[in-house]
Order: C-alpha cells, then structure tokens, then sequence
C-alpha cells in the first residue's frame, strides 16, 4: 500500500511540475510517416528523406511551384546544340553551413560517390546510365576523370551525357545531385549523415537534430543565398507512424498538416482544410510470364477485369486516380498534352472482355487454375488486394487465394518459386516515361520474369532518339506492347493524397516525383 | 548461496550461446538478403558479388558465424543494414531508454495498484472491491492494449488536453504510453494475488495466527503476502521481460522511438546484425531476470531453500 | 462442575467391535471429478457464463451459414452504413455486413485461442510437472531450455512457420504453439516445487504413497488452480498474439476475419465508424469475462482445498 501511494504521490507531483511544450511561431510543424534509413544523400532513395535533405541542402537547380526547375546553387546553364554537354555556372560566395565555400569540385565529387554506391540502396543504378561512362564506371571499369562530370574551375562545372535527355534539368534537382565537400566527408567515414553535427548543409535550412527515429529540427540558414526569399524561422518534421494518431497531433495543434487515410476522408472530404493531390507512384499487378498456367488470355482476362474507378473512388479515396497503364497519368507527354492523353489507356475495365479472355485462356489450359495473389503487407496493398479479389469473383467467378507475407519473403517467393501474379509499385525516379518502362528490360523475377529482344530494342531506340515527338511514339508503342499485347502487367492506380492543412500555411508545395515537399517557400501567416 | 549463483552464471552463458547460434541459424534461414532485392538484382552478377563480399555474405554460414562471434567477443556487434551504417549498438541504445522507462512505469503502476486492490480484494471476498477488482482485471487482459491507447490519446490527450498525445520531448509525454501499458500487469497481478491469497487464508497457520489475536494488517503483510506473492513473481518475470523490451503497438500509436518497433522492423528487413544485438540483450536480460525470481523465491518463501536440490543444483 | 457428577456412570458401554460398521462411509461415494461436477452446477455465475460461451460458439457457427449476407459479399454502394436493421452491426468500408463478419471471426478467434490453450496446456503442464518432480539435473536441463526457446525471438520462428506452411488459421496456431507454453509449464513447475515441501506430501510419501500416486492425486490436483487460472490467460492471450500478427501484417489473410482482424480494422475506422470497432471489441471482451468466470468456478470446484 505504501509503495501505491507513494507511485501515485511521484506520478501527482511530477504531473503538476512538467510543463506542455507550447508550438513556436513561425516554425512549420510537420511528419513523415515512415522512419527514416539513413540521412545520407549518397546512399538514400527514399521520397520522406528528399523531403530533409530539399530543405537543408540544395543541388543546382531546384523546382519551383509549378515543378519547373529553376536556378539554385547554379546561376545559369548552358547546354550544347547536340544535348549532350551541360555547363553550369555556380553563384558567387555560395557556402556551407560551416563556412566552407562551395565549388564545382564539390558537384564532382557529389556526383561522382552517388554513381558509385554500393549496396543499390541509391541511386547509382538510376543515373549512371544518363552520365557519359557513368555505367563503366559505377563497375570500376574507367577512371574518375573518364566521366562526364568535370569541375572545369571553382564556378563551371560540365557535365556530358550518354544521350540527350529532354528532362535532364528537372532530372537534377534530386538530392543524389547535391554537392558533397570530399574533405568532409572522408573525415566523417561511416558516421557521414548519422547526425546533425556529421552532415553539412547548404540549402534554406540548418539541421539541429536529425534522429532517424524520432525526425528532423532545422532552423533558418543565415548563410543561405536566397535566404530573404525563406519565410520560415524552422521546420520541425517529426516520425509518425500511426495515421490515426497523426490526426490526433493535428488536431491537438501538433501539425500543420496531415495525410488522411481512406476511411477518415468520408470524414472531411467537406472540411474547407481538406485537400488531395496524386503523385507519379503507380501500382500494378505483375504476372509471372514464366509460369505457363498464366497463359496471355489469362493475364489479358485480369488486365481488363480490374474495377479501377470502383477501387480509387469507393476504396481508397484518398485522390488516387485510375492507371491507363504502368505509367503514371500526369507524367510529362510533349509541351501540350501529357503522355497519357496522348497514349490512351492500355489497362482499362471491361468486364466483357475480360470474360471472353477468361473463358479462351481456359480452353487453352484445359482446366481452370487456382490463382494466387501475391501481395506484401503495409495499408497500400490490403485494401486492394481485398478489392481485386472481389472483383474477379464478381467479374471472372473465380476464387483468387491471397497469400499476404512480409515484403522480404514475397520476394524470395518471386525469386525461388514461381508465382501467378503479385502486386507490386514503383514510384518515378523523373517526369519521363522512361523511369517504368526499363524496369521490364532486365528480365528479374520481380519484373515477371520477362526477357524480350524486341521490347529491349525498342527501348535502346528510344533512348537514342533525339527528337522528341518520335521519341513520345516510341515510348507509346512500348508500353503498348508491354500491357496490350504481351500483358506483362496491369496498371491499377496512382497514388493518391488526401490532407488537411491549416489555413495559415502557405506555400506547401507537394511534387509528384522526387522532392515531394518543399518548404523553402513556406510561410505561416497567422 | 554464491556457489548457487555462480553455477547458475556458467549456465546462463552456456545458454546464451545456444540462444546465439541458434538465432542466428534461423535468422540466415529467414527469406530475402538485406538489400533492396528488385533494385539489387538489376545489379551486374559482379556487383551483387562484390556488395554481398563486402558484408562477408557471401561466406558460408559457419565462416560467417565465427567472425560474428569473434567481432562480438571484441565488443563489435557491426552495423546495421537498415540503418545503413550506423552501428548496432548505437541504434539500440538511442531506441532503448524510451521503452525502459516507460516499461518500467507501466510494471510500477501496474503492480502498486495490482497488489492493492488483490489483496483487499481477497480480505473482502465477494464485496464491492472484489467484484470491481475482478471485473477490471478481465477488462485489463480483454482490452487489447492498442485499443486502450487510442482511447486514452484521443479523449485524455486530445479531448481533454490532460497530457501530451505523444512524441518524445519531455517526461509528460511517457505518462499515457505507460498507463496504457499498464493494465494487462495490473489485471494480471491483482487476479493473482487475489486468488492466492484467498488460498493461503484458508490454511492453517493463517487460522491459527488468526485464533491467537494478530491483527488484520500484520497477518496480511507478515503471513499472507509472502506466500501469495510467489505465483506472481514467476508470472512477472516473462511480464517485465516483455514490457521492458517495448511495445509496438504503443509505441506508433504515440510515436515513440522504443525497442518494439526496432525489433519488428529488424526481422522484416534481414536487418542481421540488429537482430542479432537485439536477440541478445533481449536473452541476457530475460535470464538475469529469471535468476533474480529464483533467487528471491529463497528470500520470499521461507519454505524454499535455493541452494537444496529442488532448485537445480 | 458438578454436572458431570451426575450422569450414571452404566450409561457408557464398550462400542461393539464392528470394524465394517467403522470404516462405513455415510455419504455415497463420488470421483473428484463428479464432486466438482456438481459443485460448479452450483455455482450460477459460472453456469450462465459457460452457457453464454455456448452460445455464442455455436451462434458463430450458425448465423454465417444461415444469414443473407456473408463474410465476403461486398456491397459499395453501401459501405460504412450505420447499424440498421438489415445490418445490426453496420456495414464496413467494402460494404461487408458486420454482423456475419464478427460472428464469423467470433468463430475464427475461439478456434485459435482455444487450440492454442489446448496445447499450452498440455506441452506446458506435463513439462513444468515433468520438469519439477524429476528435479536435480533433468530440471536444470530443462529449464534452460525454456531459457532457449524464450531466448530465440519468436517474430523469426513464427515468419519462418508463414513462409513454410500455407497461409491460414492452422499455420497460425501452429507458429503460435512454438513458444505458447513455456509461462504454463514455469508456473506449473514453480506451483509444484511449492507444493513438495509441503506436509501432506510428505505425509503421504511416508505413508508409502508410490510416486506417480502422490503426482497424480496429490500434486496434479492441487496446480489446477494455477492451471486453470493460466488457461483463462492462455485464451485472451493467443487470442491476441493473433491480433497482433495481423497487426504487423502477417496474420489471417482477406476476406476471412478473426476478431483481432475486425478490431485492427475497426481501430483503423475509429473515427468514422466506432461501430466497427465497438461490436468486435464487445464480442472479445464478453468471450473474456466469460472464460475468466467459469475458470474461476472451475477453480473453485475442482480444488480439493475449497471442499466445505
């Protein structure tokens, strides 16, 4: 009984001491909803962790509102009539967060250790190719100074691509093209970006804590070059993992902002802090070409028997739209019409032709398989995995097994075994349809086992052609061939946001690739 | 007695060997390498080799079992693959300190109010506190606690602003993540003691005591809760084991950097070398628990001697 | 005093030797068992709560069967409506009607936790008793085995059980099982170790009791109360380890629900729809105050120290 009381007198006593932490002015309060991998811009490919590093450091462009790059650490650029040379010249007294100034060398560098990283936890794999012996040299194949990343002086730094890229300008805004001082972080070894003290900054904000379980602080950077343009005294991104107690510290005034899940939109849809955008994550059903039982009727059968309105509107809700394919239907077409107006869609909801298929693909087989849907776990995939397999019940007739396991063991499943179908996302590394479409030239068991000589040659030509409507037609008949005609995949959805944000924020620009939020322009305004 | 406890140390690392080879053996079984595996195989076959040499991956299993062990004997415990780079240790120390405070709370609570209301509960048997001590200890374990924690956010943090709603800024923030903790030591303490110590009333001694005029206070303390309090200490020690070690479900409901969310992700991700770190501190800490029940069975029942032959010498 | 002077002393005459007529035993005789029998019909609470449980199993095993809707119908055109007579319990974000769905994952959840506790039971009890008669160095051994098994994270064992056997509610049970009974069989050692330096014990062995005589009619009846208690914890306990597996994403798979499933999904839905966490959540916690009463009457009935 003593020692009740006595826990009881300790919880009063330090209850009536403790202080609530009251919200500080001017400071943008807002989450990530995953824990962070690394902070490093070397070895991090992960869209929360270029929300951190947009904000404290910088690359030599960096898009504005309407996701159009403009000049950052560089003043200007030029780029040659055949495309292939960038040269960028960088702004006067430019300067790391300890002083130090920044030069071209520090591109270099920065580009250089990022197509080298090893584990393909990065980006390495992504850009390599773009950058002339970028490939030989992310395999050790050629020396530094073969690579088409030169510092020509302290202000001009080149750069020579493999082939002329029409996005090449936004292509760079993403983190793995910053700066990285060499001397800095030799010193640091592993511990580089492990904490606030063994990173350097260079952009609108300074980090004063970085823990990758707890979340980012970052405070205006005096030193920055546009620091008059920065409205914000700070930024606090915290980790928050549970969605609805995100809400919660939104409403409890712990955030300016807040992602919603699906069920809580029918809440707030009317609410005038409500809002939603998509972004370029497209999700798909990846069937095992490998696997005879999956014949092309088959696959085609599921490709037109998927529901995608019912699913994005009655479903997940959150501002998801209906893929036309794999690739995602804001994604940059020509100067007038966006791929996919220009493509039409590929994957589409026919429940009539999709029988037709059905009833061929079984005649073919003789008898009808038993279909098992892979999926991984995480909120994304149950929801639809639940929705797809009512689907073809209503639609096909048929039973469709989930078999929902952790994302490490579905991959050894798709590696060691074979599969029927799985779900599966990618999200876009660049506005360009590029970014889906050679992810099926490598033939790995994730892309359904799918090695076609043509589908290859068609995508080396697109990557050599250097007109830009001839190219758009190129990319159009590949993923024509990719979805209508060898039914390798069935694009389901794009990702979808809903949110609500408090009426005194301003400027919280979302993209919908790479960086997806910038604060540089931000401001409260209460 | 120190002859007893040293046989049982040497035990304790014997086991704890076990415990690491064998966790490990099932670790290397469990599907998947730690890498991105759609990224890593678009790698070259020489690449993918070079990245697996680099972690010793590549080794077979024993090899890669003896520098394991070798670096751990040196206090190397590696880095984390999922937290790319950083060491071992640290990752688990920076997400330690939350789950212990708050496990430790949520025990102290758990068994003040806990021993409290079963004892006063067995005193009045079938009266008000009894029925009501019985009641809250079925809702106690009924209630999974990720529902008590949402309620206690939402109404006591949210609603009535009593508390922070979570996060890990001051010590305020810990106080609902440990109530909400809470419930299943308590219900499980008072239902135990409670039933004990109906039992140990009934005996004979107790009577007997009763017969010869000691007063109610003193029976309780100096008679009954020795004796009932031995179920309850074998119970408690899994019990702090666990909730020492942290909660998942508690700690992303209030975004707390604890232990329980390190350990799941560590198992998902074939992150080896945190699981490993893990596995050990988890085990280490389970068996000097169990040693301390064991240990003070001997200081708590006057009719256990530990160093006689019922206790395992 | 002088009362006792006055009773003739010819009243007091030698019993007859009748050694028959001593040894009778008045009340007719009864097994432990039906004694407990009949003090636990005795004990009303414990006979509506146990009437109540088979009630409810047998109400999940009947309204998904014979109720319009089913656990998987969906209707989106009518997705989280509130209860209504067509739907008591209202209808979740797929449409599903609630009702089938929390009496079918009444039905999935009493399954797992009662195959659960069942082999917790019996793994644990004959361990921990096995465990604590042997003593000496068998004991030794096998409690740093238990020491192992808890030592091992469990989280690995149960991944590896998923990644093996097909998805489904035995794979569950069974990666369940693995370290399930490990609490029942310390208890049951711990309660037994108490109970062997006690004097009936001692009594009886003098008495030349054989060993397994004294185990099974001493020993074993006096642990059924840690038992019995430890099975109650058993139920709720697996009964949420289910929950919590599904939780991390690796539990029962759609359209099939257990009570934990709706209750994660329901936690998901607070605010929009209590409903669907409120009508799980009270099946759950009825099937726990249920179990725990008629434990406790079973307790009460079945040990031999609360005879009157």
């Amino acid at each position: 009984m003593k020692k009740a009381l006595f826990s009881i007198l300790l919880i009063v006593v330090l209850l009536v001491c403790s202080v609530p932490t009251m919200a500080q002015d001017n400071v943008l309060h807002t989450y990530v909803d995953r824990v962070f991998r690394t902070f490093s811009q070397i070895i991090g490919s992960d869209g929360h962790l270029f929300i951190v590093l947009g904000s404290i450091s910088e690359g030599l462009l960096r898009l504005d509102e309407n996701h159009n790059p403009q000049p950052a650490l560089a003043e200007s650029f030029t780029v040659s009539d055949d495309g292939l040379v960038y040269t960028f010249t960088l702004r006067d007294g430019i300067q790391w967060s300890d002083g130090t100034p920044i030069t071209a060398k520090d591109f270099e560098f920065g580009w250089l250790e990022a197509m080298c990283d090893q584990d393909a936890n990065g980006y390495a794999d992504v850009i390599a190719p773009f950058i002339k012996n970028g490939w030989a040299w992310m395999n050790h194949e050629v020396e530094a100074s073969e690579v088409g990343v030169k510092a020509l002086d302290d202000k001009t730094f080149e750069v020579t691509l493999e082939n002329p890229c029409a996005f090449w300008d936004r292509f760079i805004t993403l983190p793995c093209f910053f700066p990285l001082n060499e001397e800095f972080y030799r010193a640091q070894g592993d511990l580089y970006a492990t904490s606030a003290d063994t990173i350097q900054c260079c952009g609108p904000f300074i980090a004063t804590s970085m823990d990758v379980g707890v979340g980012v602080t970052m405070v205006k950077n005096p030193t920055y070059w546009d620091a008059e343009n920065v409205k914000l005294d700070g930024v606090d991104i915290k980790v928050i993992t549970d969605s609805s107690a995100a809400l919660n510290a939104y409403e409890a005034g712990e955030l300016d902002r807040v992602n919603l899940s699906s069920i809580d939109v029918v809440l707030y849809s009317s609410d005038p802090e409500f809002g939603s955008y998509s972004d370029f994550r497209n999700y798909f059903v990846q069937f095992d070409t490998a696997n005879p039982e999956m014949n092309l009727n088959i696959r085609k059968a599921i490709n037109y028997a998927i529901d995608r309105e019912t699913l994005v509107n009655e479903i997940l809700m959150t501002g998801a739209v209906a893929a036309g394919g794999v690739v995602s239907r804001g994604i940059h077409g020509s100067d007038e019409v966006t791929y996919r107006d220009y493509a039409g869609d590929f994957s589409y909801y026919d429940p009539e032709l999709a029988k037709q298929y059905w009833d061929a693909g079984v005649a073919e087989l003789g008898y009808t398989p038993e279909i098992v849907m892979l999926t991984a776990e995480g909120t994304d995939f149950d929801d639809m995995a639940t929705f797809l397999q009512d689907c073809f019940r209503k639609v096909l007739g048929i039973e469709v097994t989930i078999n929902k396991m952790t994302q490490k063991a579905r991959n050894e499943i798709m590696k060691t075994e074979t599969y029927d179908f799985a779900l599966n996302a990618w999200g876009a590394d660049y506005d360009d349809a590029m970014t889906w479409l050679e992810l099926w030239t490598v033939g790995t068991p994730y892309r359904g086992n799918y090695l076609n000589e043509d589908y290859n040659a068609m995508i080396e030509a697109a990557r050599a052609e250097t007109d830009p409507a001839k190219r758009l037609d190129l990319l159009v008949s590949i993923e024509k061939k990719l979805i209508e005609e060898d039914c390798v995949v069935a694009g389901i959805y794009d990702r979808g946001y809903s949110y609500l944000q408090r009426p005194y924020v301003e400027n919280y620009i979302v993209h919908p690739v790479g960086q997806s939020a910038e604060f540089k322009w931000t401001s409260i305004n209460k | 007695m120190a002859k007893y406890i040293g046989t049982r140390l040497i035990y304790m690392v014997v086991t704890l060997f076990v415990v690491v080879v064998l966790t490990f053996t099932l670790m290397k079984i469990l599907p998947g390498s730690p890498f991105d595996e759609e990224r890593f195989l678009r790698l070259t076959p020489e690449k993918q080799a070079e990245a697996l040499a680099r972690y010793g991956l590549d080794q077979p299993i024993l090899v890669q079992f003896g520098k394991y062990f070798g670096n751990m004997l040196k206090g190397d415990f590696g880095t984390s693959f999922y937290y790319t780079n950083i060491p071992v240790t640290q990752v688990i120390f920076s997400r330690l300190g939350p789950s212990m405070l708050i496990g430790t709370q949520a025990i102290l609570i758990g068994l003040a109010i806990g021993l409290s209301l079963g004892i006063i509960a067995a005193c009045r048997h079938n009266g008000f506190i009894d029925n009501f001590t019985m009641v809250l200890a079925v809702l106690g374990i009924s209630v999974p606690n990720f529902v008590a924690a949402a309620l206690l956010q939402y109404y006591i943090g949210l609603k009535l602003k009593w508390l922070p709603i979570g996060f890990w800024k001051s010590w305020s923030c810990s106080v609902l993540p440990s109530v909400a903790l809470c419930f299943s030591p308590l219900a499980t303490c008072a239902r135990f003691i409670r039933t004990e110590t109906l039992d140990v009333l009934q005996q004979d001694y107790i009577v007997t005591a009763r017969s010869k005029g000691m007063s109610q206070a003193r029976l309780l303390l100096k008679h009954t809760l020795r004796n009932s309090i031995i179920p309850v200490i074998t119970i408690m020690a899994s019990m702090v084991v666990n909730l020492l070690t942290g909660s998942l479900a508690i700690e992303s409901i209030f975004s707390i950097p604890g232990i329980g969310g390190l350990f799941t992700e560590s198992v998902k991700n074939n992150d080896y070398n945190v699981i490993m770190g893990l596995t050990m501190f988890y085990s280490l800490f389970y068996m000097v628990t169990i040693l301390i029940v064991d240990v003070t069975y001997g200081l708590v029942d006057p009719r256990i001697h530990i160093a006689g032959e019922e206790a395992g010498e | 005093m002088n009362t006792e002077q006055s009773i003739p002393l010819d009243l007091f005459t030698p019993a007859s030797d009748n050694s028959a007529k001593q040894e009778h035993i008045a009340r007719q005789h009864h097994s432990a068992f039906y004694d407990g029998w009949v003090r636990l019909r005795k004990n009303k609470a414990a006979v509506v709560c146990a009437v109540i449980i088979l009630i409810i199993a047998i109400m999940s095993a009947v309204v998904p069967s014979v109720s319009k809707y089913t656990y998987f119908d969906t209707d989106y055109s009518n997705k989280i409506a509130q209860p209504s007579r067509d739907h008591p319990f209202g209808t979740d974000l797929f449409g599903r009607d609630q009702w089938v769905r929390v009496w079918y994952g009444t039905g999935i959840s009493l399954l797992i936790g009662l195959a659960a506790a069942l082999i917790n039971l019996i793994i644990g009890v004959f361990y921990g008793a096995f465990s604590a008669i042997m003593g000496g160095r068998v004991d030794a051994i096998m409690q740093r085995i238990i020491e192992v098994l808890v030592g091992i994270p469990s989280l690995i064992i149960v991944i590896l059980f998923m990644m093996v056997l097909p998805p489904g509610v035995w794979t569950i049970i069974a990666a369940m099982s693995v370290t399930g009974w490990v609490n029942m069989a310390r208890l049951v050692r711990a309660k037994i170790l108490n109970l062997k330096s006690q004097e009936f014990v001692l009594a009886a062995q003098l008495l030349g009791t054989s060993t397994w005589k004294t185990i099974i009619r001493h020993l074993i009846p006096n642990t059924i109360s840690v038992i019995v208690i430890q099975v109650m914890f058993a139920i709720p306990s697996a009964i949420f380890t289910e929950a919590f597996l599904s939780f991390i994403g690796v539990g029962l798979t759609e359209p099939k629900a257990s009570l934990g499933v709706l209750i994660n999904n329901g936690y998901k839905a607070l605010r929009a729809a209590p409903f669907l966490l409120i009508y799980p959540a009270i099946a759950i916690i009825l099937i726990m105050i249920c179990f725990s009463i008629v434990g406790d009457g079973l307790r009460d009935a079945f040990d031999p120290r609360m005879k009157h």
